[in-house]
């Protein structure tokens, strides 16, 4: 008799134990949610339109905060300031 | 599960997301045992197998606009209850659990006739020899050898790969070895 065997001949054993009576009129039942996919729809377009206009913003301020520092672009400035 | 026993559960999962409480109730009353006898492997004490059944039946109801009728209304239950189960496993497996029967006994109870093993002691000896392992080698065990279930009835019920099941049941069946050794049972 090996390790499997053990269990096997003692689940067959404890299957024919008594299975204890489960009382159900003590059961809470919350209040179920079918229509959560309609209402949370509006609000994913909503979230995702925010995320792309985010994006957007952030891309044109990365682009101006690296002009507004980028020293090649100050010297470029003031040439064509002295020049003028 | 007859094509009658289906449309009746069908009737009842329609009404009771339409709202009708007691139609779950009669859903619960119909598979109240089975969960109940399936709990039983994951708790020994009676007040915990009702405590969890009334778990799964919660959940189940919560989880029922996701039922898409694909299996019988009763496997999706059972994957139910082996989550809540498995749960309250990892929970139970941070607490020191008492141990009442020795590892050497279970080798003893095992080698009666099957007929003259009590249930009671039977289920109390797997419990203490599962509370010896880790949460998910006493899943594998369970399914594939006290519960008989194959590897694939064992991947439906947990979700794993058929792969992952016979891996997971060969690192389980070796610590298990390790357990009867330590004991001083060698097994062949």
């Amino acid at each position: 008799m090996n390790e499997t065997d053990i269990l096997k001949k003692l689940g067959a054993a404890a299957r024919r134990a008594d299975v204890p009576d489960v009382d159900l009129t003590t059961l809470r039942l919350p209040p179920i949610e079918t229509d959560n996919e309609i209402t949370d729809r509006p609000l994913m377009w909503i979230a995702a339109c925010s995320t792309a206009a985010a994006a957007g913003v952030w891309i044109f301020a990365a682009q101006a905060w690296n002009q507004w520092t980028d020293p090649l672009t100050g010297i470029f400035y003031a040439i064509r300031w002295s020049m003028s | 599960m007859t094509e009658e026993s289906a449309a009746v559960d069908r009737a009842d999962i329609e009404a009771a997301l339409a709202g009708n409480k007691d139609a779950f109730r009669s859903l619960a009353e119909r598979y109240k045992n089975p969960i109940a006898r399936r709990m039983r492997r994951f708790a020994r004490e009676p007040d915990h197998v009702h405590e969890l059944t009334h778990e799964v039946l919660v959940q189940a109801y919560l989880s029922l606009p996701t039922y898409r009728y694909k299996a019988p209304f009763e496997h999706w239950l059972m994957k139910i209850a082996t989550a809540v189960g498995y749960a309250y496993w990892k929970k139970k497996s941070r607490e020191q659990s008492v141990r009442t029967v020795p590892v050497e006994e279970c080798y003893n109870l095992a080698a009666k006739e099957p007929e003259s093993i009590d249930p009671e002691r039977a289920s109390e000896a797997l419990h203490d020899l599962m509370d010896r392992l880790p949460p998910r080698d006493r899943l594998v065990l369970t399914f594939r050898y006290i519960e008989g279930h194959s590897v694939e009835e064992t991947a439906q019920l947990t979700g794993w790969s058929k792969s992952m099941v016979k891996v997971q049941t060969w690192r389980a069946v070796r610590k298990l070895k390790a357990l009867f050794r330590d004991a001083g049972l060698e097994q062949g």
